[in-house]
């Protein structure tokens, strides 16, 4: 409309829209834009617009797995079938004299021989403390084309840049192309960490819901749980552990009060629900067979999808398995390779032959693998301990 | 020096008026009591005599609530055969541990000649020992002789010595001296003809009123020495015990009665619909609301009537859980204060409160409601009828009702069903913010929840308020004080105690309402010890020494 | 030791003629060549027990009346035809309340258990006629009688004397299974048999506990002193379980000691949880009765305002009765229905594992006298009148059975009374005010 006054334009009222308003409404209108200005000009001070009060998250980790991708019947992936545990490796090596005298007839039990099988290096020695003494037939890798994981080296085709080493990418099954995980590349036929075996990250899962101490993630500076631009995201360990139903679900609302001396801390953002995280260096403390180890991920990054009641949440951690780490836990769990079913020599071989990232300097030699980790989480009060003064603080304004 | 004067003589007065006796209404007494040990009292008196590691592993059966407590019940109740099955295993599972290797240098006062023979002297020395505190007062000597006998005649059958022992001991154990607190009455020299509780007998009463277990070694000897019968006297044994943390077990206990927490025993929620009501949940309540009693009755020193509006209690990790509050301390017990505006204010919005007084899959604003008058306020709510029709509650316009308020709207219009509902409801709609677990909540099947109310005329809005009402309401320290006498004295009070119930209550408010001074006033009165004259409740004739009438 | 028990040395008594009487166990050789008398002549001994479900039936689903005597068993009772033959259904009789408060889920089974309406929640105004029987026929047992609930809560059990105390229920399979089967279980089938000497010495202990007891008692006030004759009995008791220690078992062809329920066996007011457990308890019993360590059993498979509900829902059967609506099309509540069935089920679970132990020529269950009972006719409305009442087994051939008895409006009490008339006991008359009755029902009377 011409003559229509300067203030009134760009102002949305939405009263009559679009059609010639009575008189009254026009004047109503005129009313309720005058004492906008008013407001926003700071005359009518009683009437202030606070800034929203920011909200905190905090989440324990109830569960971590490998994500991987399998078929019911383990074809598409593992057409060649899944790896032999070292038992059966040895085993294969004997001639069938040998086997017979070694197994009784048979009527021995696998796992019985298993000191025979560990201790097979030229000088005696355990091969999965020392797996290169020995030349295994290789590890069963995955030859599937479908992972789930996360692009990691920024490429689309896995070629080497400076920090990566070549290597092939996966396809999301719902799609999304350019995914590292040579990690799934290397353990995805292995009997041991799919869901049916589940045995080598059903232990420390299983020791975590048995009261065992979480890795917690504290989302701080939320506007929004379904929208915010940009959040502080810490890592802590707990010195408490979980509480379950009687169906054996981590229940939430729990409080977990932080161990010293543990702590990361990085930035995100909250979009649609699903909080990222900007990539560092972690170390995620786990505890299984009797023995404290870590997961240490360089590059971590989390994509988890929250919740909108504030609950729970569940996603990803990718980032780059530091193979030394790896390697340090399954040399001190190489006797489950009967139950398992995995070969210490020829899982050594693959991993550090399919690594792809953080090559090493002298030796241009990848020293840590992409990967991708599902994690489950619920949520928590997340206790702060000061040293000083022994008082405990919550974070203010907890989400729910 | 004035102010003190003043000061002074207020302070004489008041003695004068509440603490001297003179003033004091005469009660005319109830029937002597024989009262059942409770469980509590039973594994307290075990670990009292033999120590915390001896352990008790049996049933009990329960008790009955009689006028609203257990401890009434217990002087009705019986000992069933299946009863007696559980006390003799118990005891003779007690007495082996008494007298075995890890044990017997310790609890038994002498070395046997032979291990493998009876020892009459040394068996005499054990039971001449034990005998006394077992039965709460002296051993009659063809007692002690026939416990020595029959240890002896056991000692020599199985060729062990403490074995023989542990036979008699077990015996003990299942007697009815043991298993009950009975009135023991002997001839009263201040009123010929009549007769009076004996010494032990005061100090029983008194020890298991004030520390829920067996008299100490101190007031055994102040009942031998006649202490018990001077008002100096017991008032010294008084002072001692209401100044010991023993304190807080007899509190613990008569409050622990008083809120029916044995229904916890058998409190069960649905798991599907309420997951986080853990068994340490449970357990943790009833803590929760014997802590934050303890903390303001005894450790503070305040106002009963505050236990209905305080926002301090403590917190437990699996607590945490249910209030969904952080706690500092997830594996013990920290102070909490809930903010100002917290719907949490007082005992009555504490899980052990509203999540007893629940069905196990949905809250209940009249079992809460008849709850809060039967407990807080000593009002009977009549029995539903017999004959109700339903009907009306089952509107098939509205099959499903979204919140229990509009549930209950047949309870309070319906002539047949107002009339008690309208004193119930009310109540528990207040509390409909808390579902079945104790959980907070503001909407019930996407409907915001009414927590709006009116008791007795005033109205009030949430639980804060219920709790606000409760402590404004004269009844409820009233109610208190009834309840505190009948669980000191075994039985309800009796008509003739008016003036005696009237002046407990005026001195309970003197006190600023404070439950250890309410404590000392009864136990340090003549009306606690009163038995009602012989004649009046039987006809046999007393016995020279030590026998009930 | 004896080798081969006789006849005479058992009559006579093991102790050496004392005053203490030793029940008959029951042993082949005292058969008649038929099984199903003593050779002397006498009769089997009968068991008695009580199986109690709380709220009733849906009204019009339990049985269809026909002809004479003839019924036919419904949609809730389904699970019962197969016992049809020994089962005699009491409809229509009464509860005259004289008027006393209908408390609702406890006058209904109190008036015919103790033959007097109760005033208040609690009150148990004399002995439920379970207690009479076993005082008479439970004496020379090692139990007086069972009390067992399925509910998981041991007050859940409506057998009681009348001093204000009830008989608790044992809520814990493994806690009954200990009690019955652990230590102090005798087995009737070993071979060989010591007799403790640890056993003599608690008798005379016991003996020197009843000393002491008796000096105690002396001094009390009426109330007090039939509390004490309950102490008493208890202890009396005892001593028979410990005579009977003393003494070999007779053999028992039925008994087999049953495997232990772990532990950890659920216990609650989940339905579910509920027949499971009812279920163990039940092989439990009967396994106890077919040991021969008690004649008289009371089985509550829930309270009378059942708290059992359906897993994830909300309302409890108790409140379902109330507040459900009943269907326009069924004419009735259906879910409050649903768990009258699941009642009926369990009871013929408890009616088959007695039919199933073989006792001479029949069963335990020929043997057998068990009332089932309710507290209500129809729970919506806390209906007294017609409340409904079986029979069970043949009580040794004392009854008739199969049969379905009007009782025209007379009250309750009848039932009772004619039960313990078939028990043995010298009752001509039983029951206060209305519910006073000396008429038994003579058509189950053989």
């Amino acid at each position: 409309m011409n003559g229509k006054p300067e203030w009134e334009k760009g102002v949305t009222m939405g009263i009559g829209k679009g059609t010639f308003a009575p008189l009254f409404v026009r004047r109503l209108r005129y009313c309720v834009v005058a004492l906008a200005l008013l407001i926003a000009s700071g005359i009518l001070t009683h009437v202030s617009a606070e800034p929203a009060k920011k909200k905190t998250l905090g989440l324990a980790i109830t569960a971590w797995r490998t994500a991987l991708y399998e078929t019911p019947d383990g074809k598409e992936e593992c057409p060649d079938g899944l790896t032999l545990g070292g038992d059966q490796v040895w085993l294969n090596m004997l001639t069938p004299e040998q086997r017979d005298k070694v197994t009784r007839h048979g009527t021995v039990e696998t796992t019985q021989l298993r000191d025979f099988a560990l201790e097979r290096g030229p000088h005696g020695e355990d091969v999965c403390w020392n797996p290169a003494v020995v030349n295994d037939p290789p590890q069963k890798t995955v030859q599937g084309k479908k992972s789930y994981g996360v692009n990691l080296d920024g490429t689309d085709d896995g070629h080497a840049t400076p920090r990566t080493c070549a290597h092939e990418k996966f396809v999301t099954p719902d799609g999304a192309r350019g995914i590292d995980n040579q990690w799934y590349r290397v353990i995805g036929c292995t009997y041991g960490w799919r869901a049916a075996g589940g045995y080598t990250e059903e232990m420390p899962n299983g020791e975590l819901r048995d009261g065992g101490h979480p890795i917690l993630v504290e989302i701080t500076g939320i506007d929004d749980l379904r929208n915010s631009t940009n959040v502080e995201v810490a890592f802590y360990h707990s010195t408490d552990g979980m509480i379950k139903d009687n169906a054996g679900n981590i229940l939430p609302n729990s409080s977990y009060r932080v161990a010293k001396d543990y702590l990361y801390t990085t930035h995100g953002s909250i979009v649609d629900g699903v909080l990222t995280t900007v990539p560092i260096d972690i170390h995620f403390p786990f505890y299984a067979h009797f023995m404290h180890s870590e997961r240490f991920i360089k590059d971590a990054r989390l994509r988890l999808d929250l919740a909108p009641d504030g609950k729970s949440a569940a996603g990803l951690v990718a980032g780059y398995y530091d193979l030394d780490s790896f390697w340090s836990y399954m040399e001190r769990i190489g006797e489950l390779f009967t139950v398992a079913h995995f070969d210490c020599p020829a899982l050594y071989e693959a991993v550090h032959r399919l690594a792809d990232g953080y090559p090493d300097p002298k030796t241009g030699e990848c020293t840590a693998i992409s990967a991708g980790f599902s994690v489950t989480a619920v949520s928590g009060y997340i206790i702060h301990l000061d040293a000083k003064t022994a008082q405990a603080s919550a974070p203010a304004g907890e989400v729910r | 020096m004035r102010i003190f004067l003043r000061h002074g003589i207020a302070a004489t007065l008041a003695l004068a008026l509440f603490g001297c006796g003179p003033g004091e209404p005469q009660s005319p007494g109830g029937a002597p009591q024989v009262r059942r040990l409770t469980e509590e009292q039973y594994r307290q008196v075990i670990a009292d005599l033999f120590g915390k590691d001896i352990k008790v592993a049996g049933h009990f059966d329960p008790l009955n609530r009689t006028d609203g407590l257990l401890e009434i019940g217990a002087s009705r109740a019986a000992i069933t055969s299946s009863a007696f099955e559980q006390y003799d295993l118990i005891a003779r599972q007690v007495a082996a541990q008494v007298v075995d290797a890890d044990h017997r240098e310790v609890l038994v006062p002498c070395s046997p000649a032979s291990d493998s023979a009876p020892d009459a002297a040394c068996a005499k020395a054990f039971f001449a020992r034990i005998g006394p505190l077992l039965y709460r007062r002296p051993l009659e000597a063809k007692t002690l002789e026939r416990l020595v006998d029959v240890s002896g005649v056991a000692a020599a059958s199985v060729h062990d010595f403490y074995a023989g022992l542990a036979f008699g001991l077990a015996g003990m154990l299942e007697t009815p001296e043991f298993l009950f607190v009975a009135d023991y009455t002997e001839p009263d020299p201040d009123r010929p003809g009549g007769h009076r509780l004996d010494a032990y007998s005061r100090a029983s009463r008194l020890s298991f009123l004030l520390w829920d277990t067996m008299p100490d070694a101190a007031l055994m000897k102040a009942a031998q020495d006649g202490d018990l019968n001077s008002k100096r006297g017991l008032r010294r044994q008084v002072d001692r015990m209401l100044a010991s943390p023993r304190l807080d077990a007899g509190v613990r206990a008569f409050f622990s009665d008083m809120l029916g927490f044995d229904t916890f025993d058998t409190l069960a929620k649905d798991p599907i619909i309420y997951p986080a009501f853990v068994q340490s949940v449970a357990d943790d309540a009833q803590e929760q609301t014997l802590r934050t009693i303890t903390n303001l009755l005894i450790a503070n020193k305040g106002d009963y009537r505050d236990l209905f509006t305080t926002r301090d209690t403590v917190m437990s990790g699996p607590l945490g859980l249910l209030y969904d509050v952080p706690v500092t301390k997830p594996d013990g017990w920290v102070p909490y204060r809930f903010p100002d505006d917290d719907p949490r204010a007082g005992i009555i919005t504490q899980l052990s409160f509203v999540a007893l007084h629940s069905h196990p899959g949905r809250s209940s604003a009249t079992l809460r409601g008849k709850a809060v008058r039967e407990i807080f306020l000593c009002q009977k709510v009549p029995d539903p009828p017999g004959n109700v029709n339903f009907a009306l509650v089952q509107d098939t316009k509205n099959p499903n009702y979204k919140t229990a308020r509009q549930r209950l709207t047949a309870h309070r219009s319906a002539p047949t069903c107002a009339g008690c509902h309208k004193i119930m409801d009310p109540m528990g709609l207040a509390l409909e913010n808390f579902d079945g677990a104790g959980q907070y909540r503001t909407v019930e099947n996407d409907v915001p929840i009414d927590a709006s109310g009116e008791v007795d005329g005033v109205k009030f809005q949430g639980a804060a308020e219920l709790g606000k009402v409760v402590h404004d309401n004269p009844v409820t320290t009233s109610c208190l004080v009834n309840r505190l006498y009948g669980y000191a004295v075994g039985r309800p009070p009796v008509a003739g105690e008016k003036d005696w119930m009237k002046y407990l209550q005026a001195g309970f408010a003197e006190n600023g309402y404070r439950v250890p001074d309410l404590l000392r006033l009864i136990a340090t009165s003549d009306a606690f010890y009163a038995i009602a004259p012989a004649g009046a409740q039987s006809a046999s004739e007393p016995s020279p020494t030590g026998a009930r009438s | 030791m004896i080798e081969a028990l006789s006849r005479r040395s058992i009559l006579r008594g093991i102790l050496g003629g004392s005053a203490i009487t030793v029940g008959l166990p029951l042993l082949d050789c005292f058969l008649d060549g038929n099984g199903t008398a003593l050779a002397s002549g006498a009769p089997l001994p009968i068991r008695f027990g009580t199986w109690f479900w709380g709220l009733g039936h849906t009204p019009g689903r339990a049985i269809a009346i026909k002809d004479g005597t003839d019924y036919a068993f419904l949609e809730n009772c389904a699970a019962l035809s197969p016992f049809k033959s020994q089962i005699n259904f009491f409809t229509n009789f009464n509860t005259p309340t004289d008027g006393e408060p209908n408390i609702p889920h406890d006058t209904g089974h109190f008036a015919g258990l103790a033959g007097n309406c109760p005033s208040a929640y609690g009150d148990i105004p004399s002995p439920t006629f379970d207690v009479l029987i076993s005082d008479a026929i439970g004496q020379a047992s090692r139990f007086r009688s069972l009390e067992v609930t399925a509910s998981g809560n041991p007050r859940d059990s409506l057998s009681a004397r009348g001093t204000g105390n009830f008989n608790a229920a044992e809520p814990s399979p493994f806690r009954f299974y200990t009690r019955l089967f652990g230590p102090e279980f005798a087995d009737p089938n070993k071979a060989d048999f010591k007799p403790d000497p640890r056993v003599m010495v608690r008798q005379s202990v016991l003996s020197a506990v009843k000393d002491e007891a008796s000096s105690f008692a002396g001094g009390l006030g009426s109330a007090d002193k039939a509390r004490m004759d309950e102490y008493f009995t208890s202890v009396r008791q005892m001593e028979q379980q410990l005579n009977l220690q003393m003494q070999k078992p007779a053999p028992a062809e039925a008994c087999k000691i049953p495997a232990s329920p772990g532990e950890n066996t659920p216990i609650g007011t989940e339905i579910f949880t509920a027949i499971n457990t009812h279920k163990i308890m039940t092989q439990l019993l009967v396994m106890a009765v077919a040991c021969n360590q008690t004649k008289v059993f009371n089985m509550s498979f829930s309270a009378s305002a059942s708290q059992y509900r359906k897993p994830g829902d909300s309302a409890t059967n108790h409140t379902l009765t109330h507040e459900e609506p009943v269907d326009a099309a069924l004419g009735y509540q259906p879910i409050s229905d649903w768990f009258a069935t699941r009642s009926m089920e369990s009871m013929a679970t408890f009616v088959d594992a007695f039919a199933q132990v073989r006792e001479g020529d029949g069963t335990l269950l020929d043997n057998c006298m068990i009332f089932a009972h309710t507290d209500t006719n129809y729970a919506r409305l806390h209906a007294l009148d017609g409340i409904p009442m079986m029979s069970v087994g043949k009580a040794g051939g004392r009854i008739k059975t199969g049969m379905h008895i009007a009782g025209n409006g007379d009250p309750v009490t009848r039932v009772g009374l004619t039960m313990m008339q078939v028990m043995g006991l010298a009752v001509d008359q039983w029951g206060t005010r209305s519910l006073k009755t000396s008429k038994p029902v003579t058509e189950i009377v053989v």
